[in-house]
């Protein structure tokens, strides 16, 4: 045996590097990848010729971590060094400033963190660190297994650190070079034992190992497996940072805050959705609307912001109801119990009646947008749930604050004559605004919009040239965007039918789970608000895809939301509007609004589709052996060509159950042997004892009576004996052999030989022609 | 025995279809069977897988070999057997001097005829006790093993058949070797199986002194039946039903030995056929008009186990013949009838 162990030191060298790969995710560039490659492989060759030269695991590690230090000096310490050799304490103070700076860098920035020097030098340290535990432990000392500790200590500082789930691809690698580690330091050891193993019948000599490396295999394999699926079902645990740093939002200043952007940017795609929880909240109703945070009135150069004039604070407490006290509206309280959301944001539903902020005020601004002084844990608001006529909406009520300054009608950008051409083909010169909204939203919300985050950049059709001069155009020309693109849509098209239109942000009303929802960051939402005199801002919904928000009932055209209305209804649509069930991407507000009136057990069903999926895979993946089984066991019955082989299948069955709860006759044992060990093993008495015997008596009689001999069914007989033996079995062999029957097993064999056959023979024929 | 009869309802269109007088004959074996090992019983105290065995010979057509330690009652078991037919016996002691022509018989010349004329020897009987067999020269113990190989005797270029039935009941001991003739394996071959009598138990040893103190109980033994029946039975007892798959069980045993690794030398074919045959035996002396596994196992023992040649390793391992067949048997698969 080689005492270098070349393989192991790869191995570990391996896991070590790819242990730190999950880093790739957290900085900026890939600069440090390099030098941490050239230290892991440093310390593994050193390892690997010292160990061949010294059999003392302290010299090997004294002459690895000699190594490792002079190879991390001469690639970082350059300048700093005695004959530009030798590290001295001038290269220590340098390094310790460095590693200084780099904790500074990495406490400032969030993800992605600029690849500074000191942030190189200190992951190079890092891996190397963990590069020299793994190679000292598992290979110099020989106990793979307990280099899994460092390894995963390891993993734990490159992996929790990014905020946010990490691809399986991350934790298989350095895992799979683990366990190779492992098995590689096992088989070496088995074969040591050499004589222990048992030789087979034939008295061959076989590897020892190959009696044991089918059952570790499957063990690993299948341990890896579950290590990677076991996460899919448990939840998203809240990231745990280094040094408090890394792995924050944007904007964010603090660890584990969220605030939201107030100006929207049309051209950027959004990418990396934060699954982080922004705010938790109990509701009674069962159709919460969205949370608005923010209100956004200018729209310039494709982004929307929120002008000077609208920002200022003019009063505290909540906006006097507007619109008028016709209109059915119902109160809700809406309960935060958790908020994360940064002061001065504060996420409200509208409109609003009371907030309860525990004595705190509340500011408004001169458009209505709320703010507060600090971040709240937990508040109160109650909103009104309006129910709308068509009447209502038609009213000549107040124009809003700030109508006057052309907040809501201003238009602006390129697009606008795009638009202009859209609207004008979409809706009819006479339609009243509430048509108008309602034609746009169906519109909108029709399948000839795609709901994607990644924005295509459209190229003309005649020049080939790219257009990415405006963001509304590329929008209206691609005809896919997420929600910021079509509320802003949808707003422009509003001012250009003069109806006062508005930009809302906020959150969507999040998931459903143990009486609460909770909202993520990837809830966030952009929607637009039109002003209807007796109704004051009124929610619209354009924005189509399993993202966007709940399609209010009254933005519906009423044949979309009343099936029997006749069609003539929305004959004057230009553009066809199918019905919300039939769009073909249809979204999850719409679902939740027309599934909402399930009796329980039906939304519980959807609430948690995943784990139902779950489950019934798991299920479904337990029946899989008992199944093979029973197909085996019936198709050994049908194949049987006469009584003979009916009474020999049922007994190869009996058999076989009776193995899997662990009752087996000895090898070499005629029925008649059989059947008394099975008796006396299974504790068969009574009649299970005599059924036993007709079994054995039939089963002798098929074998080696004259051929003639009339041979009885011994179905119910083998069913009396099974049902006596598993009731006597402890309930975990029972279970065991229901679950994992060897007939299952056998049968699964059976169709891998005939898979792996399959080919061969094909092959063999196709050689013959 | 009845209780074969519940568990066997063969029906009687099966039997009479195939052949007419099995079931009848079965019961006649059954009976007549039965009588005998009762009989022999009753002299050789506490035996009776000694004189199943011997029975099971009988009715196959086989001869024995009896191997003992002296005054275990060798030469007893094949006297009372002999007794029990009602047949024609001959006693042979073995001794150095014993000639070919005193087994087989001679030509003499008949003066009142002016010819040859054959004097049938020893053999010529139904059932021949040869004591001692060992003791004899090889020459002679060759001219006694080929009549029993043939069933007849050559004299002078005329051949002599001899009576049905023909059984040999030879003894031996093992332990005197001194001016002796072992018999070589080869011919131990011949033999269909070889009993062992082995001590009796202490109970089984004081009935036999309360017993023969008054003299011996083979004078009041009564023959329980005579040639023409054992020939019928033997009949009866060829046509037991063997499967394809128990004479591949037969045949997977005999091979057996002859692979496995504790023995010098396997069974021979003969010992195959043999073993089939006392099989037929064993499962008719059960009532059973077919041969089952168990009969084969039951019956390898006594038929293989003095053909075989342990090696050294073996013997030095202590290991009987019978040892390494118990190990074998519980090796080789039964087999299933294939489709």
């Amino acid at each position: 045996m080689n005492r270098a162990r070349p393989v192991e030191t790869l191995l570990a060298a391996l896991a070590s590097f790819t242990v730190a790969l999950p880093l790739l995710t957290l900085f900026d560039s890939n600069a440090w990848v390099r030098p941490t490659l050239v230290v892991v492989a440093t310390i593994a060759v050193v390892g690997l010729v010292l160990r061949s030269v010294t059999a003392s695991a302290l010299r090997v590690f004294a002459g690895q971590l000699v190594a490792a230090t002079l190879v991390v000096s001469w690639l970082h310490g350059r300048g700093h060094l005695y004959y530009g050799v030798l590290p001295g304490p001038d290269t220590m103070r340098t390094f310790g400033i460095l590693l200084g700076e780099a904790q500074q860098t990495v406490m400032a920035f969030s993800v992605p963190v600029p690849t500074e020097r000191g942030v190189i030098v200190g992951i190079t340290m890092l891996v190397g660190l963990t590069a020299l535990a793994t190679d000292a432990i598992a290979v110099t000392l020989r106990l793979p297994a307990l280099s899994g500790l460092g390894l995963l200590t390891a993993y734990l500082v490159s992996a929790t650190n990014s905020g946010e789930g990490l691809s399986w691809k991350y934790f298989v690698l350095p895992i799979a070079f683990w366990l190779g580690l492992v098995a590689s330091q096992g088989i070496t050891s088995v074969r040591r034992w050499g004589t222990a193993v048992p030789r087979t019948a034939d008295g061959e000599d076989h590897d020892p190992v190959l009696g044991v490396a089918g059952t570790a295999r499957l063990l690993g394999a299948g341990a890896l497996a579950l290590a990677v699926v076991v996460p899919a079902v448990v939840p998203h645990l809240p990231t745990t940072y280094l040094a408090e740093g890394l792995g924050r939002t944007e904007n964010g200043t603090g660890g584990g805050s969220v605030r939201l952007n107030t100006t929207l940017d049309l051209r950027r795609s959004l990418e990396s959705q934060s699954q982080q929880p922004v705010i938790d909240y109990k509701t009674s109703t069962s159709t919460p609307v969205p949370l608005r945070v923010a209100i956004l009135t200018d729209y310039r150069n494709g982004e929307w912001s929120t002008g000077f004039d609208a920002n200022r604070v003019v009063t505290n407490g909540v906006e006097p109801a507007v619109g008028s006290p016709d209109v059915k509206r119902t109160d809700v309280k809406v309960e935060v119990t958790e908020n994360r959301l940064e002061a001065p944001q504060i996420a409200l539903p509208t409109p609003l009646r009371s907030v309860d902020l525990d004595g705190a005020p509340l500011r408004r601004n001169f458009v209505g947008g709320y703010e507060v002084d600090r971040t709240r844990g937990d508040y109160s608001a109650t909103y009104s749930e309006l129910a709308p006529e068509e009447s209502d909406f038609s009213g000549n009520g107040p124009e809003p604050a700030g109508s006057e300054q052309g907040l809501y009608t201003e238009l602006g950008g390129e697009g606008i004559l795009r638009l202009s051409e859209l609207v004008d083909s979409v809706v009819p010169s006479d339609a009243t605004p509430l048509e108008t909204a309602r034609l746009l939203q169906a519109h909108f919300r029709s399948s000839q919009y795609t709901y994607s985050l990644q924005l295509p950049t459209p190229t003309d059709p005649v020049s080939g040239r790219t257009m990415m001069s405006d963001p509304l155009s590329n929008f209206l020309v691609s005809r896919t965007g997420y929600c910021v693109q079509f509320a802003s849509a949808f707003v422009m098209a509003a001012r250009l039918k003069g109806i006062p239109a508005r930009m809302a942000i906020g959150f969507l009303p999040g998931t459903f789970a143990n009486g609460g929802y909770t909202v993520r960051a990837a809830d966030a939402h952009a929607w637009p608000e039109l002003w209807f005199p007796d109704l004051g801002w009124t929610r619209f919904e354009p924005t189509p895809g399993v993202r966007a928000g709940a399609a209010p009932v009254y933005s519906l055209i009423p044949s979309q939301a009343d099936p029997t209305a006749s069609p003539s209804a929305s004959a004057t649509t230009s553009a066809p509007a199918p019905t919300a069930s039939e769009r073909p991407d249809s979204d999850q507000g719409a679902v939740r609004d027309t599934t909402s009136s399930l009796p329980g057990p039906l939304s519980w069903a959807r609430d948690n589709l995943l784990t139902i999926g779950i489950v019934l895979g798991i299920i479904l993946s337990l029946l899989l052996l008992p199944v093979a089984a029973w197909v085996r066991r019936r198709r050994m019955r049908l194949d049987a060509r006469d009584d003979a082989e009916r009474v020999e299948a049922e007994w190869a069955s009996l058999i076989s159950r009776l193995g899997d709860i662990g009752i087996a006759p000895p090898a070499g044992s005629t029925p008649g042997q059989a059947g008394a060990r099975l008796t006396h093993d299974a504790i068969l008495t009574g009649d299970s004892k005599a059924a036993m015997g007709r079994i054995v008596d039939t089963v002798e009689r098929a074998r080696y009576a004259p051929p003639s001999t009339p041979i009885d069914d011994v179905g119910e007989d083998a069913k009396a004996v099974w049902k006596a033996a598993v009731s006597a079995r402890q309930r975990g062999d029972r279970a065991r052999a229901y679950l994992v029957p060897g007939d299952g097993v056998q049968q699964w064999n059976d169709v891998k030989d005939a898979a792996l056959d399959w080919p061969r023979q094909a092959w063999a024929r196709l050689r013959r022609r | 025995m009845p209780a074969h009869d519940e568990v066997h309802p063969a029906p009687e269109h099966v039997r009479t279809e195939r052949a007419p007088h099995t079931g009848a004959a079965l019961d006649q074996v059954l009976q007549v069977a039965s009588s005998l090992q009762n009989a022999m019983n009753s002299v050789i105290e506490g035996k009776p897988a000694a004189v199943r065995t011997a029975v099971i010979a009988l009715l196959a057509e086989g001869h024995i070999l009896i191997e003992d330690v002296p005054g275990v009652g060798k030469t007893m078991l094949a006297k009372t057997l002999a007794r029990c037919i009602d047949a024609s016996v001959r006693r042979v002691q073995f001794t150095p001097d014993l000639l070919p022509s005193d087994i087989t018989g001679v030509s003499v010349y008949n003066q009142d005829v002016r010819d040859f004329e054959f004097r049938p020897g020893a053999i010529f009987a139904n059932v021949v006790v040869g004591d001692e067999i060992n003791r004899a020269s090889p020459k002679t113990q060759s001219a006694l093993l080929e009549s029993m190989e043939e069933s007849q005797v050559t004299v002078d270029g005329t051949t002599y058949a001899l009576p049905r039935p023909f059984m040999v009941l030879a003894t031996q001991n093992p332990i005197e070797m001194e001016g002796t003739y072992p018999l070589p394996e080869a011919q131990r071959d011949r033999f269909m199986a070889r009993i062992s009598m082995g001590y009796p138990s202490a109970r089984s040893e004081l009935e036999m002194l309360d017993q023969h103190g008054a003299g011996s109980p083979l004078e009041a033994l009564r023959p329980v039946t005579d040639a023409t029946t054992v020939i019928s039975m033997i009949e009866a007892v060829r046509r037991v039903h063997a499967s394809q798959a128990l004479k591949q069980y037969v045949v997977d045993v005999t091979q057996a030995t002859r692979t496995s690794s504790a023995l010098r030398l396997g069974a021979s074919p003969r010992a195959s056929l043999h073993l089939l045959r006392a099989s037929r035996a064993h499962a008719a002396l059960a009532g059973r008009d077919h041969v089952l596994p168990d009969d084969v196992q039951s019956m390898t023992t006594p038929v293989l186990a003095h053909r075989l040649m342990l090696t050294g390793e073996s013997q030095l391992a202590h290991r009987s013949a019978a040892d390494v067949l118990a190990d074998l048997l519980q090796r080789v698969r039964v087999p299933a009838p294939t489709r």
